[in-house]
């Protein structure tokens, strides 16, 4: 068992094997060229990837690629796939997955619900392939933190890219775009996070010119570059979230990034992806630069020594606010389990010829076969304006309590008279929740709409300026038991 | 350029062609491959190449200086200069934002303030192999043991050479500047071995340690709550399974093209977990660094001379400065650390035998051979979680998780845990299925082994994952 502890005989010099250098390198040479054959595909777009595209290098590799494909590479091409996707699915998953929650059908489009009115209806696909790109906060710890975090999401998987001292406002140095098409392809991502723009607020060469950061032509041309990162993920039928840059040490600097968060929201707004400001987050109550961060009982330095990057605690700051954002905008699902998963819906409401967004909080028990309680929230703001702190709180008490709270999004007065008549229809059928009793909370005006509601509204009066931790805890505790 | 791309091949095999074609005048030889270990190191980044030959230039003229020196007083000087200037660009590059983010918390807890910038420098690839290599000639020089290079060519090219500059072999002048300046050989010698060498590094990197990767350990350390406390524990091996199949096969793959050249470059890897205690364990562990690390730190820090608290004390000193060139951060000074305990206890357990009147050189029964060699695997194995998570809270994360005892989760393939078995086995069993290819490819005839070359990439093909996980200690 040990004989390898002995020691290795010495090769005897005469008796070593000696190839003539014509003999040896031939031979090399012909397995090169016969995998050419076999590998032309990919040699073929190597070229095309690299500085040689435009050389006769590019003729010789399609030649390769014809006369493989005449000589039968395709085939052993074919044979050799055929093997290895039988080799690489899983032999045996050996431990039964744990308590995943019951994934819901990718977009749904259901019509008539109840029977009622007609409503178009929309569950977005859970997202389970994120792809983390950007500058770099995201080679160091932002990216760091995202990497070791997305994957605690159920069947999340995640691929990051960080490329220190790139923009959008360079693709002379780094092309972004060209990077973001070819991880798309390889990847396949549905969610791409992305944060760029330490490097972003300089002036942008086009063609032989340069444009002057900051002026209007600049935010015009920085804005189609955003525009296209999110288009790119789209056509790879990905959605996007921009995190924005926090405020910086150096205060000129900081109004830089004040221009460039202020072109990605309005690009992120208006082409359907989501800018997740981090700004307050990184700023005193007067406005200016915060030093330090306090998590649970750990305090200490938000940023780096150069007040632009993140430390470890201040990117876990950040990341847990950009997450609980994508939780709840595209359900991502739940990352521990003392937290119930969060599930956008919208369905395009008749009455109010508009589309009505909520979002449900449901705990791990809720499936279609056991049913849970809901409790309806209005609370007059836009979840993905919450701060972190309300959306884990609604998630704790949701999976402590056994039931499900569902937050309506936007103003509550309008939505109130299609409560009844097309809310709870609607969320009764996307979600495990059961219509025996409604639990609503909602701000002053809305009694009315509630007494409809049998057969027990409880009515918690909830000021939009109250915090909704507190209506989350109160209404909690008059569940019955 | 990585060994296994396409890029590569073609790179290695227009070189090796053109390397041949010209060895009958081995300067044109040495200058040629010289340039092609440049372009390799270019291909890479510009930044690369300049460290590189900035660092060439610098040793060369210092070692020169010494030589020049011999029986000068002054000499101590030299030599002291010359290993600042190395270590300090190592530790420039490696060290300088660890240095200056942990400075940065120890005042703020201090409640001062500092604000230093952190420069964000990526260290130049190969940068700690090739200084490594510097240092070692220069203290080597110093104590007249050293190979001296004829020319600046020739060092250029010990410090360079393509197959070993980004990950090592770490070559001292001994064992490669004599084959340097040898005339070039006639033929290939053993290309059998060569052959089997490559194809050995492909499997073990491009197939198996991808395959640990993609399927369990990479998931599992980045989020090992999701995983049952049985899964950790396999995805605890599978890594140390995987660092093994990824830096060994790296260095096959570097030694099996330095034949093709005609170069022999030291052995790195001796089926390390098959070691049976952990002295064994270093012994065989990338032997070109644990070598180094016990001529040119633990020696000359007195080694086991000055009695049992400051040889401890010594091994201490020695594994922990083993963690930091791994890189800047907790985990690796307490990987290192932890080494340096296990060395240590280990050295005391020899200590307390032999005042014991107990022979320890006697061979060792099999229940002992057996006990060690558990020991070993599992102390080397535990100790990398601090080796993957790099930071001490990812860890202590991953211990929680492990000691969760949680029965569901996840789930992994059950060829994860066939390849890891088959690793740590195949460090018993290895070294015969080698010797055995390389008999059976001795007998090949010479037109049929293009043809067996082919079969076997295409097998390969067929078996690897998609996708080829990054060299871990490219890293470092």
């Amino acid at each position: 068992m040990f004989e390898s502890l002995k020691p290795r005989v010495s090769l005897d010099e005469a008796t070593r094997e000696k190839t003539p250098p014509r003999v040896g390198i031939l031979s090399l040479w012909g397995v090169v060229v016969a995998l050419s054959f076999y590998g032309a595909p990919t040699i073929r777009e190597e070229v095309e990837k690299s500085p040689l595209a435009e050389s006769p290098v590019r003729g010789v590799a399609a030649a390769i690629e014809s006369v493989g494909n005449a000589l039968g590479a395709g085939a052993a091409r074919g044979l050799v796939d055929g093997i290895r996707q039988r080799v690489q699915a899983p032999l045996l998953v050996l431990v039964q997955p744990l308590g995943a929650p019951d994934l819901l059908p990718a977009t749904t489009a259901t019509a008539a619900v109840s029977g009622e009115v007609a409503r178009h209806h929309i569950s977005p696909k859970p997202k389970r392939r994120v792809l983390v790109i950007g500058a770099s906060s995201i080679q160091f710890a932002l990216g760091v933190e995202l990497e070791h975090e997305v994957p605690k999401y159920p069947g999340a998987k995640v691929k990051r890219l960080g490329k220190l001292a790139t923009s959008l406002a360079r693709p002379d140095f780094f092309d972004w775009p060209a990077t973001l098409e070819t991880l798309a392809r390889q990847f396949h991502p549905d969610l791409v996070i992305a944060n760029f723009g330490g490097n972003c607020a300089q002036d942008i060469p086009v063609g032989s010119q340069m444009i002057e950061a900051g002026t209007p032509k600049w935010r015009k041309e920085y804005g189609a570059r955003v525009k296209q990162m999110i288009d790119i993920a789209k056509k790879h039928g990905a959605e996007s979230i921009y995190i924005g840059m926090p405020n910086m040490r150096d205060p000129a600097f900081a109004e830089k990034m004040k221009l460039v968060n202020s072109v990605q929201e309005e690009v992120a707004r208006a082409e359907g992806a989501t800018f997740v400001s981090t700004w307050a987050m990184t700023s005193e109550a007067d406005g200016s630069y915060r030093e330090t961060v306090q998590i649970g009982k750990k305090r200490g330095l938000l940023r780096t020594s150069d007040g632009v990057h993140f430390k470890p605690l201040g990117a876990k700051f950040i990341v847990d606010h950009v997450l609980a954002v994508a939780e709840r905008t595209f359900s991502l699902g739940a990352s521990d389990p003392t937290l119930a998963r969060a599930e956008a819906h919208s369905f395009e409401s008749p009455s109010l010829a508009r589309s009505v967004e909520y979002v449900g909080y449901l705990p791990k028990k809720a499936t279609s076969e056991s049913k849970v309680p809901v409790a309806v929230i209005f609370h007059d703001g836009k979840w993905s304006d919450w701060p972190t702190h309300p959306h884990r709180m609604l998630q704790k008490t949701a999976e402590a309590n056994g039931f499900a709270w569902v937050v309506v999004n936007g103003a509550a007065a309008p939505i109130a008279p299609v409560l009844a008549s097309e809310l709870m229809p609607d969320l009764t059928t996307a979600l495990p929740v059961d219509g025996r009793r409604w639990l609503v909370a909602g701000p002053p005006g809305v009694e009315e709409a509630i007494s409809r509601l049998a057969p027990a509204p409880v009515f918690e009066a909830v000021d939009p300026a109250t915090d909704l931790t507190d209506v989350a805890v109160n209404v909690a505790s008059r569940l019955p038991k | 350029m990585e060994f296994p791309t396409i890029q590569f091949v073609f790179f290695g095999l227009a070189t090796l062609t053109i390397s041949w074609l010209v060895r009958q005048n081995k300067v044109v030889q040495s200058s040629f491959l010289l340039f092609a270990s440049y372009f390799f190191a270019w291909r890479f980044q510009p930044l690369f190449l300049a460290t590189l030959v900035g660092s060439t230039l610098v040793n060369f003229y210092v070692g020169r200086l010494l030589v020049r020196l011999k029986g000068d007083p002054r000499r101590k000087v030299v030599l002291v200069t010359g290993l600042l200037l190395n270590l300090g660009t190592l530790g420039f590059y490696k060290y300088y934002d660890f240095f200056v983010d942990n400075l940065g918390d120890l005042l703020a807890f201090l409640d001062l303030s500092v604000h230093l910038p952190l420069l964000e420098l990526v260290a130049p690839l190969g940068i700690s192999f090739y200084t490594f290599q510097a240092v070692a000639y220069l203290v080597d020089t110093y104590r007249d043991k050293a190979v001296q290079p004829r020319n600046l060519l020739d060092f250029a090219l010990f410090m360079a050479f393509f197959p070993k500059f980004a990950a090592g072999p770490i070559c001292r002048t001994h064992q490669l500047l004599p084959q340097i300046m040898a005339p070039a050989p006639a033929a290939i010698p053993e290309l059998s071995r060569a052959v089997a060498l490559i194809a050995t590094g492909l499997v073990k990197k491009m197939l198996l340690a991808s395959y640990v990767a993609q399927k369990l350990t990479t998931d599992a350390f980045l989020s090992p709550s999701a995983y049952s406390s049985l899964e950790l524990v396999l995805a605890v091996f599978a890594y140390t399974a995987q660092v093994y199949l990824d830096f060994s096969g790296y260095t096959d793959i570097a030694r099996g093209v330095g034949l093709l050249f005609g170069y022999d470059l030291p052995e790195n890897f001796n089926y390390p977990y098959s070691a049976t205690d952990i002295g064994d364990f270093w012994r065989r562990w990338h032997i070109t660094f644990s070598t180094w690390l016990r001529e040119y730190i633990y020696f000359p820090l007195g080694g086991s001379r000055d009695g049992p608290m400051r040889t401890y004390l010594n091994l201490m000193i020695t594994f922990v400065a083993c963690g930091i060139w791994h890189g800047a951060s907790w985990g690796f000074i307490v990987w290192g650390g932890l080494h340096g305990v296990a060395l240590s206890a280990y050295k005391a357990s020899l200590d307390v035998r032999r005042k014991m009147g107990i022979d320890t050189d006697s061979p060792r029964p099999l229940w002992l051979l057996v006990g060690g060699w558990f020991l070993t695997i599992n102390f080397c194995a535990f100790a990398r979680i601090f080796f993957k998570t790099n930071d001490i809270p990812t860890a202590l994360e991953y211990f929680r998780a492990l000691f969760a005892f949680t029965y569901r989760g996840n789930g992994f393939d059950l060829g994860v845990l066939f390849v890891t078995i088959s690793t740590i086995a195949l460090n018993f069993f290895g070294r015969r299925f080698f010797d055995g290819f390389v008999g059976w490819h001795e007998r090949l005839r010479a037109p049929i082994r293009p043809v067996v070359w082919v079969g076997m990439m295409l097998l390969l093909f067929a078996l690897k994952p998609y996708g080829m996980e990054a060299t871990i200690y490219f890293a470092f």
